[in-house]
Formats: C-alpha cells, sequence, structure tokens
C-alpha cells in the first residue's frame, strides 16, 4: 500500500479523533472560571467594578490616580470590537479622552487588523502546545491630564494581561 | 502525477474530506454528550441544525452516485492535510475540510453530467466547511462595519415605527428608553450564512447544480434575514418586554424557524 495512503487513513480517521477526545477529557479536567483581574500599577487606586450591561461580559473598571487629578475608566474586551464603543455612549464630556489599550500600546480606536493577526498567531501557539495568555484588549475614557492609559498599557504589557 | 486507472483510490477524496468534517464537529459535539440527552438534542449536539441538514444532504446525493474517474489524485498533498488534522481544532479541521473540497473538485477528468452529483455533493460540502471560518475572520477583521451596519439598518426600522432613535456606532437609543448594544451573536452575518448554506444545500440536492440565473435568490436570501434580523433588533430596542421575549431561547428559536422557512420559498422546488 502507498506510504501517502497510510499516512491518511491513520491520521484522518484514528489519531486526530483520539486527539479529540483526548483534548475533551484534558479540558474537562483543567475546566476552571477565569475572571478578568484587575491589577495595576502603584500609582493608581482601584476604584471598584461593575457590569456595565444587563447581560452580557462587560464590566466596568475605575481606577484614580494617587498623587495627580486623573481618573481613568476601563472595559476589558475579548471577541472583537463589538465592545469598544460602549464608554464613549456611557461617558462623554470635553475633557474625556477615549481609545483602547493593546499590546502595550493606546490607540484611538480598536485595532481590528493588528487584533485578528495576535489571535491567529495566539490560536496557533496553543495548537502547537505552548503556553498562552488569553488576548484581550482595553477600552478606555480617561479624565485628567496624568497619562494613565499609557501608564496602564505599559503595566499589562509587563505583566502580560 | 499520472492518470491513475486504480478506482479506489478516488475514495482517498471523500475519507480526507468527510473524516475533516468529522473531527470539525467533534469538540462541540463531546461537549453535548456531557450534558444530558435531551439538552445535547435541543442544542443541535452542539451544532446548528442546518449544518446536520446539509451533511445528510451532501451524504446523500455521494451514496447515491458512482465516483467518477479521476485525473489527478493529489496525494502527498492530501497527506499533509490529514497530518495538519491531528491539531486538535475545530476551524482547523474545517479549513482542511474546504482544502480537501477544492483538491476532489479539481480531480475531475470529465465535464460530462455523469459527474454532476458528485460534484454537487463536494460543493455542498465546501459550503458547510468554508462558513465557519469565513464568518469568524469577518466577525474579527470588519466586526466594527458589520455590527455598526447591523445598529444603522435596526435603527431606521425603529425610527420609522418610533422615531426619536439615535445610532451611534453599534448601540441604539432611544430617546426616553432603553439602549441596545448589538454585539456578535446578534449580527446578521451569521444568519445570513445559515440561510445561504440552507438556501445552496436544498437548491444542489434538488438541481445538482447551480445556475446563473438562482443568484437573484441569493439576493432574495440575504434580505429576507436582513429584514427579520433587523426588525427583530428594532422591536428589541423598542421595549424591554420585547427584547426579554426574542432574546430568550423560545423567542430566538422562534425567529431562527421563520427565517429557515422564509429561506426555503426562495429555493427553486421544481
Amino acid at each position: 500500500m502507498n506510504i501517502n495512503i497510510i499516512i491518511i487513513l491513520l491520521a484522518s480517521t484514528l489519531i486526530a479523533p483520539i486527539n479529540r477526545v483526548y483534548k475533551h477529557y484534558q479540558n474537562i479536567a483543567n475546566l476552571h472560571e477565569e475572571n478578568p483581574t484587575y491589577s495595576s500599577p502603584v500609582d493608581l487606586i482601584f476604584l471598584g467594578k461593575r457590569p456595565i450591561l444587563n447581560q452580557g461580559p462587560y464590566e466596568l473598571a475605575g481606577y484614580r490616580h494617587r498623587d495627580c487629578s486623573g481618573s481613568i475608566a476601563i472595559v476589558r474586551l475579548y471577541r472583537n470590537s463589538e465592545g469598544s464603543h460602549i464608554l464613549k455612549s456611557k461617558i462623554q464630556g470635553i475633557n474625556i479622552n477615549h481609545g483602547v489599550i493593546f499590546n502595550g500600546k493606546v490607540y484611538d480606536d480598536f485595532p481590528q487588523l493588528i487584533f485578528t493577526y495576535e489571535q491567529i498567531k495566539i490560536k496557533f501557539q496553543s495548537l502547537i502546545g505552548l503556553d498562552v495568555t488569553p488576548l484581550t484588549a482595553t477600552a478606555f475614557a480617561e479624565k485628567g491630564s496624568c497619562n494613565i492609559a499609557a501608564s496602564l498599557a505599559g503595566f499589562y504589557q509587563n505583566e502580560k494581561i | 502525477m499520472s492518470s491513475i486507472s486504480n478506482k479506489s483510490i478516488f475514495y482517498i477524496f471523500p475519507i480526507v474530506a468527510w473524516a475533516s468534517a468529522v473531527n470539525a464537529l467533534l469538540p462541540s459535539l463531546l461537549n453535548t454528550l456531557s450534558k444530558p440527552f435531551s439538552n445535547a438534542v435541543s442544542h443541535g449536539f452542539g451544532h446548528n441544525y442546518v449544518l446536520w441538514l446539509s451533511l445528510i444532504l451532501s451524504a446523500k446525493v455521494l451514496l447515491n452516485t458512482n465516483l467518477s474517474h479521476k485525473s489527478k489524485v493529489y496525494l502527498p498533498y492530501l497527506s499533509l492535510l490529514s497530518i495538519f488534522l491531528i491539531l486538535p481544532s475545530a476551524t482547523t479541521s474545517w479549513l482542511i475540510c474546504s482544502m480537501a473540497c477544492v483538491f476532489w473538485f479539481l480531480s475531475f477528468r470529465e465535464t460530462s453530467d455523469k459527474c454532476k452529483f458528485e460534484k454537487a455533493s463536494i460543493l455542498i460540502l465546501l459550503a458547510i466547511s468554508i462558513r465557519e471560518p469565513v464568518c469568524q475572520l469577518l466577525l474579527s477583521l470588519f466586526s466594527n462595519e458589520i455590527l455598526r451596519f447591523d445598529a444603522w439598518a435596526s435603527g431606521s426600522i425603529l425610527d420609522i415605527i418610533y422615531g426619536n432613535t439615535v445610532i451611534q456606532n453599534n448601540l441604539i437609543h432611544k430617546n426616553g428608553g432603553h439602549s441596545l448594544l448589538i454585539l456578535t451573536g446578534c449580527s446578521a452575518l451569521s444568519n445570513i450564512s445559515w440561510a445561504l448554506l440552507l438556501w445552496m444545500s436544498l437548491t444542489l440536492y434538488i438541481h445538482s447544480t447551480l445556475k446563473t440565473c438562482d443568484y437573484w435568490r441569493v439576493v432574495g436570501v440575504i434580505f429576507t434575514v436582513l429584514v427579520i434580523n433587523c426588525s427583530r433588533l428594532a422591536l428589541m430596542a423598542l421595549e424591554e418586554d420585547y427584547y426579554r421575549v426574542l432574546h430568550q431561547q423560545g423567542g430566538s428559536m422562534l425567529i431562527e424557524t421563520i427565517t429557515l422557512v422564509l429561506t426555503a420559498f426562495w429555493v427553486k422546488w421544481r
């Protein structure tokens, strides 16, 4: 029998299904609820968190700067840009600065292309068994001139949040 | 790759394509099987009922046809795809299934009507397998634009019914009422993809081919689903009571059923 046919039959009808069944039981064993963590740099005071919608995964969290007059509200984004406009409608004002923190950088709008690229990269890394942290972006609304968003971006980058 | 006369080797195409589909279905199927059986049935064993129906139609067409002669078998490519199939990811499996279908389709030697049933079966399987990766990619790359369009269309309907509607990105505000944030799960794109899959599967099952004159029916399907989905979202933005009814499982199942029944009207039955 041709070697290619042996590979095809073995891989697609035997090894692949067995691997999925094994992965399924491994996932059940490792199942745990993942809640977002709201750790922050030492110069920020955590003000609390609450759901921002009646239903859905989105939570609003707030921080105030210890030494400078400024505060920030954040919403963690998971799938895509769907939750990135919540803060723009909830928190409006002349001195409010809106944006999105992702991969240690601050963007004016949700970076769809870069986020998708990173999502594909992370899925591939997890497929080949590498330890990866789930991808999150953070929408923010900042008041004051303390540049809290940039400080949070650096912190998230270092802590791999 | 020389011409191959041993017909049994042609079974390698359906084996790779269907094994990929089964491997793509397995993760969600296993998840639902760990729940009570009635629960698993009501959730379509982790998959949409349209997907099961399309798979049955594709298999039925394939089982009623004799596999035709092929000019190429692409064995090294198929074995490479099979190796990638070991990676335990549903999306990867669907992509491999699509590629196997493409190789299967390219392998035909004859262009006669003899292989039209086999081609119809491949096209249904290709449509099933390409749907999920394409939807995922679109909803990641263009989520802003897609959800904004949904909000604009639903907001426009709400404006006709009620007036005083403000649309802000993917948010619909009813002045003096509540706001509705349109999330990925509520987008019309997913419903359109299921409706198109249903339409294509039924059309290929009945006629074994898609004609150019059928494509206006595709426009009809898209328009029907858009109207139903946007009307649902507009009603959900109108009153919280409507939101609760239409967002619960019973309400969303009713809307889904109406969508699929109306989609079936766009199929040319004779």
